[in-house]
């Protein structure tokens, strides 16, 4: 019975080649865009965890309230203690690294001293000196510095690639910092420019500059203080499970407050929050999931709908079959049951074939991807200026599950008509056909 | 009767007079709102001035005091050196016509003020460094009309809206609340041109030095910020004094 049907399946090519077409075809596309659409999100959270807001951020709200302005007098003192409290109190999945965001004025002279150009930056004081130090794996720092070398001594200061093109700097060059001390006074220090590095995003690029963090401590005046503490957790952790992780630490953070460590300040007030509770990140994969609900629920309509209409036509085309089998004795039900297992295998192996499609057009967009440009640099948003697709097991099943889905719903959907039928009137069907 | 009728329209008059010189601005009919702002500079500015002075500068959190001492030479030169703490210690700011430079012993660089910079909190103080560069003779740079009298601290000042000759001037609109028997300011408000109160200056216990009267301090007030404030107290101040050329010479700008 199986050698016959698999030779019917064959031999009649809208049983088999046309279903395994659609299915493959909508299989193909559904993991091409999830993939692509996941690689595209998935970068953004990964791009604003490591630059801005790692997954989980220990910040003073008082800092985080006028962040804009980074109030470096609003920083969070007492490092050490601190980072014992968060190792103690935290998820023990979380790496934590101290940064200090600040703001100055670069100032870049002439041979003589005197100013030769000077701009406003952003900038990230991080663990650099260390070569042992996460943060130069975590940002990539060995693949990112286009030019040049990561700092490997005291007052030295990685400058964004477009920027030092802006400045006409030069590897050697000396550029002076002028900000705002952690009381308020002016902070002014020489940098001898190491490097000159591509974070990727463009605005980024433009505009920010690194350092490493005693150097920003010892420049702002800023001994045992930072303004954030970034927790990191590995990539298997879901972003669903952020808020559980934040919740746990902020059932110990009320005991902190009330006895704090003795350097804070009094109207130190630190908040934990996740990557989900800032850059309005959160809304951002509300809509995300939304969306990609939507376009799964519209391809796996399409191949039903496909499917259905080719199962119905496949099935006047078989009536004769269908009758002669139920006149042989066969049920009803076997007999669609029969339908739906030969639907299945074709939809199993049409799902198979868009994944080998979809699965190849997404890792070659992982590879490669797209250089998108300054089209996302007025996005705003912390994206990659080349994106890129994400090949997951994930992407796979949201694929395979609805085009088998539909294949089988289809075949089941047109099979009714045939469920309908008496033995009697498919009979009478084949003798007239 | 006519008598009395004639006494009654007299009388009248009389009152309405009286009436009339209680609620007209004080002394308006006779003070030339610009000719008060030129006596008010004549009274503050001075060919040469030398200031040893504090700045207080309390940002809400903390407060911190700058020893600074002052040499200036009409509106257009003054050099700036700190003297305390000792992180600000050898901090020294020159300007010359309208270019600032800034000096600190730390980068050992002569750094010009200009474009972002200028907008930016002076040594963390509610001043900028564009108010450094814009103090001015008011007389000079503004035109003076007078809005009311005001009573402010028991004293009746006339309250002059200023308004800037040029229009590129950072505040656009200056108020000033002047004393006019003793042609001082009491209080000034700086505006931006959209009308948004940038500035406010409260200029305290004026003291006799010559034949000048100077306050004693002065305290600004960046009203875009909340519970800040910067008083700058004048310890001891000289005017028309012998200033040598080099205080106001690029070369100053080293250790």
């Amino acid at each position: 019975m199986i050698r016959w049907i698999l030779k019917g399946m064959l031999r009649d090519k809208s049983r088999s080649l046309f279903p395994f077409l659609v299915v493959a075809v909508g299989v193909a596309l559904t993991v091409g865009l999830l993939g692509f659409m996941d690689g595209v999100f998935m970068g953004m959270i990964d791009m604003t965890a490591k630059l801005d807001t790692g997954h989980i951020r220990f910040v003073n709200k008082p800092f985080y309230e006028e962040e804009h302005l980074l109030p470096m007098d609003r920083a969070l003192a007492g490092q050490k203690k601190t980072l014992a409290w968060l190792r103690e109190h935290g998820d023990p999945r979380i790496q934590w690294s101290p940064r200090i965001r600040w703001g100055a004025i670069m100032d870049i002279p002439d041979e003589e001293g005197n100013t030769l150009s000077q701009t406003p930056v952003i900038g990230m004081a991080v663990q650099l000196l260390d070569p042992q130090s996460p943060e130069r794996k975590r940002l990539q720092l060995e693949q990112s510095v286009i030019k040049g070398k990561i700092p490997s001594r005291s007052k030295q200061i990685l400058v964004g690639y477009q920027l030092a093109e802006t400045l006409k700097l030069t590897i050697g060059d000396t550029a002076t910092l002028m900000g705002q001390t952690f009381d308020g006074g002016l902070a002014t220090d020489n940098y001898t420019v190491s490097g000159f590095i591509r974070f990727g995003v463009a605005a980024m690029d433009k505009k920010m500059v690194l350092i490493d963090l005693g150097d920003a401590q010892q420049t702002f005046y800023m001994e045992n203080m930072v303004t954030d503490w970034l927790g990191f957790l590995p990539r298997s952790v879901a972003y669903g499970d952020y808020e559980k992780i934040k919740q746990r630490i902020e059932q110990g953070l009320a005991a902190l407050i009330k006895n704090p460590p003795e350097d804070w300040a009094s109207d130190d007030e630190p908040i934990v929050l996740s990557i989900l509770d800032q850059r309005n990140l959160g809304e951002i994969i509300k809509k995300f999931e939304l969306i990609r609900g939507i376009i799964v629920m519209i391809f796996s309509f399409l191949m039903v709908l496909v499917l259905w209409n080719a199962g119905l036509i496949n099935g006047i085309h078989r009536y004769g079959e269908m009758g002669l089998r139920l006149a042989m004795g066969e049920t009803h039900k076997a007999l669609m049951a029969s339908l739906a297992l030969e639907a299945f295998a074709v939809g199993l192996a049409g799902a198979m074939a868009g994944c080998l499609v979809g699965g190849t057009v997404v890792y070659f967009l992982q590879e490669v991807g797209v250089d998108m440009g300054d089209a996302m640099a007025q996005s705003g948003l912390m994206v990659n200026d080349v994106v890129r697709g994400r090949l997951s097991v994930e992407g796979f099943i949201r694929g395979i599950v609805p085009g088998m889905t539909a294949s089988v719903a289809g075949s089941l959907i047109a099979s009714l008509a045939i469920f309908q039928r008496s033995e009697a009137n498919l009979f009478r069907e084949l003798e007239t056909g | 009767m006519r008598n009395f009728f004639h006494l009654k329209f007299y009388g009248l008059i009389l009152v309405a007079a009286v009436w009339g010189c209680l609620t007209a601005p004080v002394g308006a009919q006779e003070i030339d709102p610009d000719r008060l702002l030129v006596e008010i500079d004549n009274n503050m500015w001075s060919d040469t001035k030398f200031v040893i002075g504090r700045l207080v500068i309390d940002n809400g959190r903390r407060v911190r005091t700058l020893g600074v001492e002052t040499w200036m030479q009409g509106v257009t030169k003054s050099f700036s050196h700190y003297k305390s703490p000792a992180r600000e210690r050898g901090t020294k700011m020159l300007k010359l016509e309208n270019k600032l430079w800034l000096y600190t012993p730390q980068t050992d660089r002569k750094i010009l003020i200009a474009g972002h910079l200028l907008r930016q909190s002076m040594m963390g103080s509610d001043l900028s460094y564009e108010d450094m560069l814009e103090d001015e003779k008011l007389s000079q740079a503004y035109t003076a009309k007078l809005e009311k009298t005001e009573l402010l601290a028991g004293i009746k000042t006339l309250v002059l809206v200023l308004t800037a000759r040029d229009k590129t001037k950072t505040y656009q609109t200056r108020k000033i609340w002047a004393d006019p028997k003793r042609k001082i300011v009491l209080r000034e408000q700086r505006f931006a041109k959209s009308g948004k109160l940038l500035k406010r200056i409260d200029f305290k216990d004026y003291f006799a030095t010559g034949d000048r009267l100077f306050p004693r301090r002065m305290i600004f007030r960046d009203m875009l910020k909340d519970n800040t404030q910067t008083t700058y107290f004048f310890d001891e101040i000289k005017f028309d004094l012998k200033i040598p050329p080099k205080y106001f010479s690029l070369r100053i700008l080293k250790r």
